[in-house]
């Protein structure tokens, strides 16, 4: 960024940086949300539940007072069921533990010129590459696919049948693009192209 | 960009995933694992009386010995009294997190103080004023601006998509010099945060039969 004459630089840029840090990890909103709505209507549940049942009218569902009876009988009674939920709830729970300590990445890279800071969906990015390098390959573009990483770029290229591609000047293309992008981290690419040509095209 | 308490949100789905774990795993391993299924099968009745003590618990009732049969025992359920309070306590709790996801846009940009007054500058100006600067871009299909609040100043985010094969360098330096421009229109400088998105996929090559 560049110093500005009205604002110091440290107040925007820092805000700036926090905000993009923001853009390039996930929320997780939605899975909380999800089981916070959960947690809610079990709690407002057995509140209901234990209720009826202080003042002696029929449970909704079960009576709150047997619910551990029931559960502790269900190895006796139900070992398979209760192996295969018991099973399914642990990977949930790990699931979940899974995207509370991840680094719940997405797929975007930062960009940093002129003004402004820029978060870029790596769709973009891998989009531009795909058409460079078709441009510099001369097939058409529906033979080329980019796949982005957080790293790395593959780039793959079906050439149209006896037209052969020069891979290093598809790299040096690509190369060259990628520096001149500047995103952040920075992205290095790979090419490789089908030995199987595609007709017509 | 938004108000979203993203600690609160990993510490939530870590509790639940850590129950989920706890009570997944002990019901595989009571069924699974003969140890544990021989410790259940001896002590199922005791863990039981256990839980039926913890509800049953009353401070007020009369303590069994001296004057038993005295005072009469004040029959309230203290346990599940409790419990629900407790229970409406967490909902009402939730809530509030649930609804305070994805808050925090602003109406205002600018806030200042002159010697005749003050001046506040709605989102509409910067919003429109980019807009327009930016609208009959080739390169993006689509151009969004938002304010949001952030540390009690306000921030803009300029969403833009763009089309297939645009340089995401090209597509950010023209934000910029509009930016630039909103700058010398408002004068002063705010935070601006650029989104560029696709919405179109890079080509993926078609199947070919051989």
């Amino acid at each position: 960024m560049t110093p500005t004459a009205t604002t110091p630089v440290t107040g925007p840029t820092r805000v700036l940086r926090r905000l993009a840090r923001r853009e390039l990890h996930s929320p997780r909103s939605t899975a909380a949300i999800l089981l916070a709505v959960l947690l809610v209507l079990v709690a407002l549940w057995i509140a209901v539940e234990t209720v009826l049942a202080l003042i002696g009218v029929r449970p909704l569902l079960v009576a709150p007072g047997e619910i551990p009876g029931a559960a502790a009988s269900l190895p006796t009674t139900q070992p398979v069921i209760l192996a295969v939920a018991g099973a399914l709830v642990l990977l949930l729970g790990v699931v979940l533990i899974g995207i509370a300590l991840g680094p719940g990445r997405r797929h975007r890279h930062l960009l940093s010129t002129g003004r402004v800071l820029a978060v870029v969906d790596d769709e973009v990015i891998a989009s531009a590459l795909a058409q460079r390098a078709s441009t510099t390959a001369a097939t058409h573009p529906d033979g080329t696919s980019v796949a982005v990483g957080r790293r790395s770029a593959a780039i793959r290229i079906t050439p149209a049948s006896g037209m052969p591609v020069d891979r290093s000047e598809v790299d040096r293309a690509v190369a060259a693009d990628l520096d001149a992008f500047g995103l952040q981290p920075s992205l290095r690419a790979t090419t490789s192209i089908s030995s199987n040509g595609k007709v017509g095209q | 960009m938004n108000s979203t308490n993203r600690g609160l949100n990993r510490l939530l789905i870590l509790l639940i995933g850590l129950v989920f774990v706890v009570i997944g795993a002990a019901a595989l391993a009571v069924v699974t694992v003969p140890v544990v299924a021989d410790w259940w099968r001896d002590n199922r009745d005791a863990v039981l009386d256990t839980i039926d003590g913890w509800f049953a618990w009353n401070p007020f009732a009369a303590a069994p010995g001296a004057d038993a049969g005295q005072t009469a025992p004040v029959l309230v359920p203290i346990v599940p009294i409790v419990g629900i309070v407790l229970l409406v306590i967490v909902a009402a709790l939730l809530i509030p997190f649930v609804l305070r996801q994805g808050r925090g846009r602003s109406g205002v940009v600018h806030r200042a103080t002159v010697e005749h007054g003050d001046i506040v500058l709605e989102t509409d100006v910067a919003a429109n004023a980019l807009g327009d600067a930016l609208d009959d871009t080739e390169a993006f299909s689509s151009v969004r601006v938002s304010a949001w609040d952030v540390n009690r100043a306000q921030a803009l985010k300029v969403a833009v998509t763009c089309r297939r094969g645009v340089s995401p360098r090209t597509a950010v330096e023209t934000v910029s010099t509009a930016v630039e421009s909103l700058d010398r229109l408002l004068g002063v400088e705010l935070p601006v945060l650029v989104e560029v998105g696709g919405g179109f996929r890079a080509a993926k090559p078609k199947r070919v039969l051989q």
